[in-house]
């Protein structure tokens, strides 16, 4: 309902939104408080814009009027002027030498980097039921098979096609109040990398990479929230981000994809979602993908000495 | 209720027609943050012209009244509106139109009836114009819809001014980040992007916070009309 007040739902789902509104009284009568609190917002913030428009408008004319009176004093200062702009050219020019030294300060924090070595925790279920487990609709840890090589070490993760789905699914939670050399107090970007391959050469291959930001504990995370449309992610997370690629036809090769993601400085959990669909639409013609080298980073900064 | 019988058999003057009123009017039309001295405006402008009318009493009556009734229900005017209107700018656009309707037709007003009522009524025709002129055959919302908007809206129509009082406590109460993130999107009229832009944050980041700060609020407000009335 926000989001159509803000105009930013789309038009596609707008039929959606005025057939709910017409039968659920409870709707309707929240766009209706909604809207209200939207205008009343609105005409608060000019009025208090006016008011301090006309505070400075006062405030300037009465230093307009005093400044005849005080020029003879300013000139009694003036060594002491030229003194403080001094120091403020100083604090200028070590700002501006910080600024060119800080990014060569700045290193990668990565608290996720999985290569399914060492038998990582998984649940063979819709999501994740703790932070730091992995969740897989269906798949099982593999070495080398039909062919296929992990992309490093010895280990990669299958994700199996499933009878009622294209794509196979896998989850993981990071929390990023135990992450490590974060800067607190402000957003900053997460970069997500995964590297995919199919297991049958010439199949319709899609890969989807999709990371969202929650406040709040995992147990309020909905799972539905990661599987469904982009407005049902977008309405409950705080940030929103993700990626799909296909296959070249008749590739083996190891794909990689990468994500960003803005991460509020208000955030309490990274979702992390992999997708991995053969787009046939028989269940018999879908196979198997592999999955490895899972790198979740952050920029990060060492403190000052 | 003598006094709406007095504004009602109002005659009117023979110097200025009821249709020069518009055309006034469209000269100010560009100036859209005018809108709660538009009327004003209107009125004084046909009374000037008929300061020797014997009735010029009742004029100056049914002056003030319009301009007290429209100020009490502006709000809830644009509060329709911006449901029914997605572009701030139309919206703002149309809520001049009702104005400018209203002023027109106060004439032909029912003292009996509820205000907001009648004007929400004539806010439906406006709309509908403003979607008419986009090259759309009919309204967005329905005229079922709409119709039950405007009574969800007349509804909170009594309690407006504790309301508002009630937004003003607890507006202070907000931190400075979601005071400055709300001054931008509603002083502004920034987009998402530009506040995202602004607190170097995404504008998804900000459609949630604005979300949760306005959800914030309204919890507030809430409580504040629950302890008044206690």
């Amino acid at each position: 309902m926000d989001l159509y007040l803000d105009g930013g739902l789309p038009a596609s789902e707008h039929p959606l939104l005025f057939e709910r509104l017409e039968t659920d009284p409870k709707a309707l009568a929240y766009l209706a408080a909604r809207s209200q609190l939207n205008v009343d917002l609105r005409r608060s913030f000019k009025r208090r814009k006016l008011q301090q428009m006309a505070v400075v408008a006062t405030a300037v004319n009465t230093r307009y009027d005093s400044r005849e009176r005080t020029r003879a004093f300013w000139w009694s200062w003036r060594p002491l002027t030229v003194a403080a702009a001094g120091i403020v050219f100083g604090m200028f020019c070590a700002s501006m030498v910080f600024a060119y030294v800080t990014p060569s300060l700045r290193k990668w924090s990565t608290p996720l980097h999985e290569g399914f070595e060492h038998s990582p925790k998984i649940v063979y279920q819709a999501f994740p039921t703790a932070v730091g487990l992995w969740s897989v609709d269906t798949g099982a840890l593999v070495s080398s098979e039909r062919g296929a090589s992990p992309k490093e070490g010895g280990h990669m993760l299958r994700l199996d096609p499933k009878p009622d789905d294209k794509f196979t699914r896998a989850h993981y939670v990071v929390n990023l109040h135990q992450t490590p050399m974060l800067p607190r107090g402000g957003g900053h970007q997460a970069q997500f990398r995964v590297s995919f391959r199919p297991a049958f050469v010439g199949k319709p291959d899609r890969y989807v990479l999709r990371a969202a930001t929650f406040s709040g504990e995992l147990a309020q995370v909905d799972p539905g929230w990661m599987k469904g449309g982009w407005s049902e992610v977008q309405e409950h997370s705080m940030s929103y981000a993700a990626k799909g690629s296909g296959v070249v036809h008749g590739t083996s090769a190891w794909h990689t994809i990468n994500l960003s993601i803005d991460v509020p400085p208000e955030a309490d959990l990274l979702v992390l979602s992999l997708w991995a669909a053969s787009m046939e639409e028989s269940p018999r013609d879908r196979g198997a993908h592999y999955v490895d080298e899972v790198i979740l980073s952050f920029p990060a900064f060492e403190p000052l000495p | 209720m003598k006094q709406i019988e007095k504004v009602l058999t109002v005659p009117r003057s023979p110097t200025v027609s009821a249709t020069s009123v518009p055309a006034q009017a469209n000269s100010i039309r560009s100036e859209r943050r005018d809108k709660p001295h538009l009327l004003l405006f209107l009125l004084t402008f046909r009374n000037s012209a008929r300061h020797t009318d014997v009735n010029h009493e009742y004029e100056i009556e049914a002056r003030e009244r319009l301009s007290r009734l429209w100020m009490e229900v502006e709000p809830s005017v644009q509060a329709y509106v911006f449901a029914a209107v997605s572009s701030v700018y139309d919206a703002e656009d149309v809520v001049q139109q009702v104005a400018l309707t209203v002023a027109r037709r106060f004439d032909e007003y029912d003292g009996a009836r509820p205000f907001v009522a009648w004007v929400l009524w004539l806010s439906k025709s406006r709309i509908a114009d403003h979607y008419r002129k986009q090259g759309r055959e009919r309204l967005v919302f329905s005229d079922a819809l709409m119709h039950q908007i405007a009574e969800a809206l007349i509804q909170r129509q009594p309690d407006r001014a504790e309301r508002n009082d009630a937004l003003e406590k607890c507006l202070d109460k907000l931190p400075e980040k979601s005071r400055q993130m709300l001054a931008l999107r509603y002083e502004e009229d920034a987009p998402m992007e530009r506040v995202a832009e602004a607190i170097e944050s995404s504008a998804s980041a900000v459609r949630v916070m604005l979300f949760r700060i306005r959800n914030l609020l309204a919890d507030c407000v809430q409580r504040e009309l629950q302890r008044t009335t206690v």
